[in-house]
């Protein structure tokens, strides 16, 4: 996988694609299209939520990853597991032997991610109390939610939180602490998309930490069979790390009494919407997630019941028996932190294709052309010229990208 | 078409629609944004024609806002068939209301609407008849 600018790591198979819309109806940001009778997504658009992997029915639309073979390229390996990993049914394998199985696979060191979020909360804890940025502060624990403000709400970027990500605190954490290992490799276990995306095309970090993103689906299906275990080194995170993994997570631990949850992408945006209008009430923090529960629902966790995930990871949470990580050295740690670890290293910017063309004048005129265009259209929303709306496709047409031709109410098929 | 007016877009507001409150206010935002304008002229006219059409709903029969996109300004025309203001001044003056009890009662009427509009735009202008209606025309200057 090489990096591009906009690079996604969701992509449509065209031989199973059969160009049904469904996909094209769910896409939050309309980034979807049919033309040929094939599914397109546009990159400027996309923000790798994974809502049509999500509803493809028949599974043209997928999320590719690392192969795991690419590990083999590093002598000392180290893994990190999302949060979201304890949903997982292993069909009745413990966590323990779990554990050992990945090892067994050719890994020397395992994280837990929770560690991460632990580093990250108490982190984000201060900056709520600074009172430094726009509240309400919304947090970069999504990679889609960032992506959607990028893409949807630029004004709102000015709300977006300046701590990195938890994995990406904590793989630049690890790299740090083994600066003395020649040929380090640290993967990490993606539940979705957006966050392979997130490695391979960071914002708001020049290079990731990471040197490859695995799919936890893959993963899966190598643990399951693999019957070898070893020993090796693992680090646990408390109560609290794991809590993240699902939604609700942050909130327990940031104890900030003016703060929302909210998940499911179509909802993040329609808040997002009152929030850029200001009909929010005060808020000191926005924890959202795109996926339907935060990181248990998805698309490349093998288990595809978020309840049931829930309920399993919360399973796990009870059985640990600290708040926060074991390691006692990152504890002192929380509080004196690099912020070089910590902070983003760049200001995320907005994507350039939210407005209709740089100058105003001519951003008019495209406006008047789909408006034009748009009371020509039957406005049924049916879907059939490849557009995901009557507006969408008037807009299509307006810069050239669509016939008017392609709606059936203009093609030979006419009303009457 | 006036000088320098490059889009023109009017919506229809109708009176004690709550239920349907700040879509056209909303409709604007998003037109603005496609526009590429900078979030926090944005921000201005969205606070301020919300607050626009909130008063067509609260006092009005029905209106229409209009929204007129110039190479200089951003120019909103709120109109409406309703009472009219008996005092201007009076109504500009934070805190005072005449919403009835029950506008009240749902969070609205507190007397902000007018001195908030004045407050997010360039110019500000009240053209009012008692007992037809009333016309509130302000810009916004793009920098």
């Amino acid at each position: 996988m090489k990096n591009e600018k906009y690079f996604h790591s969701i992509k449509i198979f065209k031989d199973k694609c059969l160009g049904c819309t469904h996909c094209m109806r769910t896409c939050p940001t309309e980034a979807i299209r049919i033309r040929d009778g094939v599914a397109i997504i546009q990159d400027l658009k996309c923000i790798d939520c994974g809502e049509c992997v999500r509803v493809c029915p028949h599974n043209a639309n997928e999320a590719v990853s690392d192969d795991f073979e690419i590990i083999l390229n590093y002598d000392y390996r180290i893994l990190i597991l999302p949060s979201s990993f304890e949903s997982i049914d292993f069909m009745g394998i413990k966590y323990e032997a779990v554990i050992e199985r990945i090892f067994a696979l050719g890994f020397h060191e395992i994280w837990e991610e929770g560690i991460g979020n632990e580093l990250y909360l108490s982190m984000t804890k201060k900056l709520i109390k600074e009172n430094k940025i726009r509240k309400p502060i919304i947090g970069t624990a999504c990679p889609s939610v960032v992506r959607l403000l990028q893409v949807n709400f630029p004004s709102l970027l000015e709300n977006l939180s300046t701590i990195n990500a938890p994995k990406d605190i904590l793989a630049k954490l690890i790299r740090s602490e083994r600066k003395s290992i020649k040929s380090l490799g640290i993967f990490y276990l993606s539940p979705c998309p957006a966050k392979v995306t997130s490695i391979k095309n960071p914002q708001g970090i020049e290079n990731s930490p990471f040197d490859g993103a695995l799919s936890t689906k893959s993963l899966y299906k190598k643990i399951l069979s693999k019957k070898e275990t070893k020993k090796g080194k693992v680090f646990y995170s408390g109560k609290i790390g794991l809590a993240m993994g699902k939604i609700g997570g942050e909130k327990i631990s940031l104890k900030a009494s003016k703060m929302l949850e909210i998940d499911g992408i179509g909802k993040v945006k329609d808040f997002f919407e009152k929030l850029e209008e200001e009909k929010t009430p005060f808020l000191d923090f926005i924890e959202a997630w795109a996926c339907y529960n935060g990181c248990v629902g998805g698309t490349l966790l093998p288990a595809n019941d978020i309840f049931i995930g829930s309920y399993q990871l919360e399973v796990a949470e009870k059985k640990r028996k600290k708040l926060h990580s074991a390691d006692p050295n990152l504890k002192d740690k929380q509080t004196s932190f690099d912020k070089e670890i910590i902070n983003l290293e760049t200001p995320i910017s907005p994507r350039p294709q939210y407005f209709l063309a740089e100058d105003l004048t001519l951003a008019a005129e495209i406006a008047k052309k789909i408006k034009f265009i748009y009371e020509k259209l039957p406005k049924i929303d049916c879907g059939s010229c490849g557009a995901p709306s009557c507006y969408a496709f008037a807009e299509d047409v307006a810069k050239g990208e669509a016939n008017l031709n392609n709606c059936i109410f203009f093609s030979g098929i006419k009303k009457k | 078409m006036a000088k320098n007016l490059l889009l023109t877009d009017k919506y229809i507001v109708i009176g004690r629609d709550f239920e349907h409150g700040g879509e056209a206010s909303s409709k604007i935002k998003n037109e603005l944004k496609r526009l590429g304008i900078s979030s926090d002229i944005i921000r201005n006219i969205s606070i301020a024609s919300y607050e626009a059409e909130m008063n067509i709903i609260i006092y009005a029969k029905d209106g229409t806002m209009t929204l007129e996109v110039y190479s200089n300004k951003i120019k909103i025309i709120a109109e409406d068939i309703g009472p009219g203001i008996s005092d201007i001044e009076l109504a500009m003056k934070e805190g005072y209301s005449t919403a009835p009890p029950e506008v009240i009662e749902m969070g609205f009427g507190a007397g902000m609407g007018l001195p908030n509009i004045k407050k997010n735009s360039d110019t500000f202008r009240i053209d009012s008849v008692i007992g037809k209606g009333t016309k509130l025309i302000f810009e916004v200057n793009l920098r």
